[in-house]
């Protein structure tokens, strides 16, 4: 990086015009996630912040649990039918972002899914390393029964 | 030319009001009985309309050219009333508070995501701009949305209350105090929204406004493909700082007329077509205000590809009949009409003459993805005069300004500053008192920024 390049970036760091600086992508995710609950059209990028709001709120269910929560939320009859045809069921869905979401090895169809974010590192080395079932990090079972649409609402942390 | 229109009318949505000329076609051309402006047949009383006024071109007026060239001269000036009117960082902080305050009374009441739609999305916002929150509910809940938030809102109304902390928005940093007041459920045509102030701000609440966001979002990109360090926001900042608080500063206001997404719209037109021209916020102020005072309600529509003539009486305008160098790409513009009209399967021809049924009033603004009108209302044309007026008014004073510099005299010797000339208002209010309603109360931020008069 030579001179004028640093002077330029910082001349653009402090740049009062930066004010108006806005990532688009954000707006864009909005509209792809009204797209996902008023008209229905599924896309990756709203799937993602649904299945995460969910978790958010019932931090750990069944797969099918929360295959049936985004139908009751997106009022979608067919949910299941598109998700298998665009992205290879739910499931599939889901283990695409590691990153995100941590899916038990207890069951072959219907396992059980939670947050990366909501475990510990502690928890997840013991989940990874002893094979510890993941409903075992989360002692109040009230939480997960909770049946109750959940409240999306954190938007912006996508 | 039945074989064109047929071609239009298979590719045309339903869903858009595309112009439907089946019954033209069966028929023969239907010229005796036209649609009348709210879209009746109305053979009997046509709309006062003349013969299609041409549309007012930059190069067929030589003075423009001239009074063009001494734009340069009030560069400088028009860039400090946009650093004036540009937001600061305690106003984001303040509308981030307030959104995030009204977002947590909504859901605590309703169970849906809450989404921001007003121009603190776009950072490009004036003062007094309402924050503007739209709720995203499935068919099944939108008929009871108001009246729930309504009530919520009313119970909150009036009361000094902050976040208390059972709300999944909560800032664990963010104890501002709110007072929300003026509490209203509006019903416009069946379209409610819940309206109110917090604080002194106003704020609006409306449900599943996806073709907002969808225009929030094509402006951003737009003001991306101008560049030059955000130059159609900082024209924007000025051009609705003249339409708000100086054009509209009478008594008998015509502001309410064109609300922002229709200034928005034309000054998105402005740069789609005038884009080599424009190279400060002036350029933007001028050639907003020349296109638009020779805009003649009664035969033309603003649309996002300039001014259009109606072909005749009825609501019939031919969108692009011709190829002129324009900003916005095809490609760009049919991604966004996708996604507004989001059932609609197959692609848009922009490279032919299409001919759209508009919402045709006094004053046509045209949405350019639904073809709606963006105006409020319908304008009537005695309230399309006085929209003009404002524009025509503006623009004699720009050019009284711009003679004056190439020719001064005794009686123009006052004619030296387009703060004093175009921007009083602003200038006192903003300038001078240092009138940002949108901030948390801090005593020494006035001092601080206060303008000063004498430049």
């Amino acid at each position: 990086m030579n001179c004028l390049t640093i002077i330029f970036l910082s001349f653009r760091l402090i740049s009062p015009r930066d004010v108006f600086t806005v990532h688009i992508e954000q707006i864009w995710h909005n509209i792809l996630y009204c797209n996902f609950l008023i008209e229905a059209v599924v896309s990756e990028s709203a799937l993602l912040s649904l299945c995460s709001e969910v978790l958010m709120e019932r931090k750990i269910l069944p797969v099918g649990e929360v295959g049936k929560t985004l139908s009751d939320v997106t009022a979608i009859a067919n949910l299941s039918a598109q998700l298998r045809e665009k992205f290879g069921g739910l499931k599939k869905f889901l283990e695409r972002y590691p990153e995100i979401f941590v899916i038990s090895k207890d069951h072959p169809f219907n396992p059980n899914v939670v947050l990366r974010k909501s475990l510990t590192n502690e928890q997840y080395e013991m989940y990874e390393k002893k094979n510890v079932p993941l409903q075992n990090f989360f002692k109040n079972p009230s939480t997960s029964q909770k049946q109750s649409i959940p409240q999306v609402t954190i938007l912006s942390q996508f | 030319m039945q074989v064109h229109l047929r071609m239009l009318l298979e590719r045309a949505p339903e869903s858009l009001n595309v112009i439907s000329l089946q019954q033209d076609l069966a028929d023969g051309v239907n010229d005796q009985k036209e649609q009348s402006f709210d879209g009746k047949i109305d053979g009997d009383n046509p709309p006062p309309a003349i013969l299609p006024k041409p549309v007012i071109s930059l190069e067929d007026d030589p003075n423009f050219e001239q009074e063009f060239a001494i734009c340069h001269t009030f560069e400088k000036e028009s860039e400090e009333i946009v650093r004036l009117l540009q937001p600061r960082e305690n106003q984001f902080d303040y509308r981030s508070s307030a959104t995030n305050y009204l977002k947590a009374q909504i859901t605590r009441s309703l169970s849906c995501p809450v989404l921001d739609l007003s121009f603190l999305e776009l950072k490009c916002f004036l003062p007094d701009d309402p924050i503007k929150i739209s709720v995203v509910l499935t068919q099944s809940s939108i008929s009871t949305w108001h009246k729930v938030v309504y009530d919520r809102l009313l119970i909150i109304s009036g009361k000094d209350t902050k976040h208390d902390g059972d709300s999944e928005l909560e800032d664990e940093e963010d104890k501002h105090v709110h007072k929300v007041k003026n509490v209203r459920l509006v019903n416009e045509s069946s379209i409610f929204k819940v309206t109110g102030v917090i604080d002194s701000v106003p704020f609006e609440v409306v449900a599943n406004a996806r073709v907002d966001l969808c225009m929030l979002a094509f402006f951003e990109e737009v003001n991306s493909l101008v560049g030059c360090d955000h130059l159609m926001k900082r024209s924007m900042l000025l051009i609705r700082s003249w339409w708000l608080y100086e054009a509209g500063s009478s008594e008998k206001s015509p502001k309410e007329f064109l609300p922002d997404f229709a200034i928005w719209l034309m000054g998105t037109s402005i740069f789609n077509k005038y884009h080599n021209r424009i190279n400060s916020p002036i350029h933007a102020l001028y050639i907003f205000l020349y296109i638009f005072a020779g805009f003649d309600g009664n035969s033309q529509a603003i649309t996002l590809q300039g001014i259009r003539s109606f072909t005749d009486y009825s609501s019939n305008l031919n969108m692009w009949d011709d190829h002129q160098d324009l900003l916005i790409p095809p490609k760009l513009y049919e991604k966004y009409f996708q996604v507004v009209n989001i059932h609609h399967t197959g692609s848009v021809d922009l490279f032919g003459p299409k001919i759209a049924k508009v919402d045709r009033c006094g004053y046509t603004v045209v949405h350019p993805f639904t073809y709606a009108s963006l105006t409020l209302e319908k304008l009537s044309n005695r309230k399309s005069e006085k929209v003009l007026a404002c524009f025509k008014n503006s623009i004699a004073c720009l050019s009284s300004l711009f003679q004056a510099q190439v020719k001064p005299s005794p009686t123009s010797a006052h004619l030296k500053s387009l703060m004093r000339v175009i921007f009083p208002e602003t200038l006192k209010k903003i300038g001078a008192q240092n009138w940002r309603i949108d901030t948390f109360a801090t005593p020494q931020f006035g001092k601080m920024e206060a303008f000063d008069l004498d430049m």
